[in-house]
């Protein structure tokens, strides 16, 4: 095969690459090198790339029970009993255990942490092993993590990391102008608590909210226009256990005590429609009034195979969490990632080019 | 009578290749391709259409893709059609290297997104697994770089070679 190509073409070709494949491909010539760099280049490429890994954190610990380290690896949501890769962030000390290592929020292929080391916020490109550190924004000690958010400005092309201040005044990071300033918009409910990790969803972070009363809410903010607006929930509130996203749809987890069962809905376009419904297993089912309040197991999807007919779980009793692949169809379990031991965080990423000229420190 | 025998019958148009062969196809089948669209309705259809682009084999070829992808006359495509056609896709690109780039640039020079995905995807696929050196060899590309700039570009992200 030989060829000659025009260049819009080659970019289309290129642009359906692998991460890994693309960064040695830097290497063939300067036009090359420049292509693979260009940002109109990596917005092409994140909008045909089909990469999808799972970044999972591990833990190892001693017979004490103390954290040794934490290690990342990258495995293909498709083949997801293949040998998976570590991958370590560069910011990463191992002295420092896991509360020192949150998680805000995945997005476009990009990993927003946050450290307890010097309060430090960054955003991690796992597939390219490059970081950006934020500008310092102080925040108290055992601030929770809820209370921060990661999301992508479609409309101006820029990340974006908000902090919400006492549940009030909302803070908003822009990756473009690398500072942080006041929203003007502010934080609606004075009497609720947000529980969950907010979500990235098409343009918009989402929250589950609860007020005093246990009501529960779907709080959106618009990246573009940073206004917050409620938004409507599928089933009985009271229920609600989890908010997630699979594969471009919003999903959330309601636990029904009358049936033992945890039902699934996603949002598609306007509407919410049931995903599937798992049974709680017999051997779980004596802290039933525990999940009632709220505690105990929870159950989230991670994401699904590119067919969608299984759907990766998450369960996560009392800090011991087990991950299995259910067939929707055949509604059968099957075990997930068992070769990995220990994890204690899962998310996925695209594989994304961004960053690529960002600080590598 | 005449004007209800004259609708069940599909509107032609005819293609020309750039070696002078011509193509009978239904016009809403060759509107598959955005450029040939563009044409039929600036009102190219009562002459032949040129396709200065495309060899006869080639256009051949892709009018075999238009045939498979124009849109069903009746309704929805269902699921089991989808599939049979996401079959046929694949079929249709497992050829050699010449043939896959041909239809290639006419899926570019067409504007045929369906087929460009198709093709793009499985020219990529080709390409993943080669070497920096192989690529050049491919595409023709004199490598630009000093040694001590590849070496630095290398070193840059040494993990991406393992």
């Amino acid at each position: 095969m030989s060829i000659i190509l025009p260049q819009a073409l080659l970019s289309e070709i290129l642009s359906r690459l692998p991460v890994k494949s693309l960064l040695r491909f830097r290497c063939v010539s300067k036009a090359w090198l420049a292509l693979i760099k260009d940002p109109t280049f990596i917005n092409i490429h994140l909008h045909n790339t089909r990469e999808r890994n799972l970044i999972v954190q591990t833990r190892n610990v001693d017979q004490n029970d103390q954290l040794l380290n934490l290690k990342y690896y990258s495995v293909p949501v498709n083949f997801s009993e293949d040998r998976p890769v570590e991958v370590l962030p560069p910011f990463y000390r191992p002295e420092y255990s896991l509360s020192f290592y949150k998680i805000i929020g995945c997005c476009n292929g990009l990993v927003c942490f946050r450290t307890y080391d010097k309060e430090k916020i960054v955003i991690w490109n796992p597939s390219i092993r490059k970081y950006k550190k934020l500008p310092f924004e102080p925040v108290k000690f055992g601030y929770p993590i809820e209370n921060f958010a990661f999301g992508y400005d479609s409309v101006n092309n820029d990340y974006k990391v908000l902090k919400i201040m006492e549940l009030c005044e909302v803070n908003v990071y822009s990756l473009k102008a690398h500072s942080w300033r006041r929203v003007e918009d502010k934080w609606p409910y004075k009497d609720s608590s947000v529980f969950g990790k907010p979500i990235y969803f098409n343009g918009t972070l989402l929250w589950l909210v609860r007020n005093v009363t246990n009501r529960i809410r779907l709080l959106a903010f618009h990246l573009t226009t940073e206004k917050f607006e409620e938004q409507t929930l599928p089933v009985q509130p009271r229920a609600i256990k989890t908010l997630e996203v699979l594969e471009g749809s919003i999903c959330v987890s309601a636990y029904r005590p009358d049936a033992q069962c945890i039902e699934f809905w996603i949002m598609k376009e306007t509407s919410w429609s049931q995903l599937c419904t798992l049974p709680v297993p017999l051997n779980l089912r004596y802290n039933k009034r525990l999940m009632e309040m709220g505690i105990g197991i929870q159950w989230r999807v991670v994401c699904s195979t590119d067919d969608g007919e299984k759907v990766l779980m998450e369960m996560d009793n009392n800090n011991n969490v087990n991950f299995f692949w259910y067939d929707i169809k055949k509604k059968t379990y099957s075990n997930a990632l068992a070769h990995i031991g220990d994890k204690t965080w899962l998310g996925t990423c695209v594989g994304s080019l961004f960053l690529l000229d960002g600080d590598s420190v | 009578m005449s004007s209800t025998l004259c609708c069940s019958f599909a509107k032609n148009v005819t293609l020309r290749s750039s070696d002078g062969q011509t193509f009978e196809v239904e016009e809403a089948a060759a509107q598959v391709s955005q450029t040939i669209k563009r044409m039929i309705e600036d009102g190219c259809t009562g002459s032949v259409i040129p396709v200065p682009n495309l060899t006869g084999p080639v256009l051949a070829l892709v009018i075999e893709y238009f045939k498979k992808h124009s849109p069903p006359s009746d309704g929805c495509p269902t699921a089991l059609l989808e599939m049979e056609i996401k079959d046929w896709d694949a079929k249709f690109v497992a050829v050699d290297n010449d043939t896959l780039l041909d239809l290639t640039l006419a899926a570019h020079y067409l504007e045929i997104q369906g087929l460009l995905d198709l093709t793009c995807h499985r020219v990529a696929d080709i390409l993943n697994d080669n070497s920096v050196e192989k690529i050049r060899e491919i595409f023709h590309i004199k490598n630009d770089f000093t040694p001590e700039e590849e070496a630095e570009e290398r070193s840059k992200i040494q993990w991406a070679f393992e």
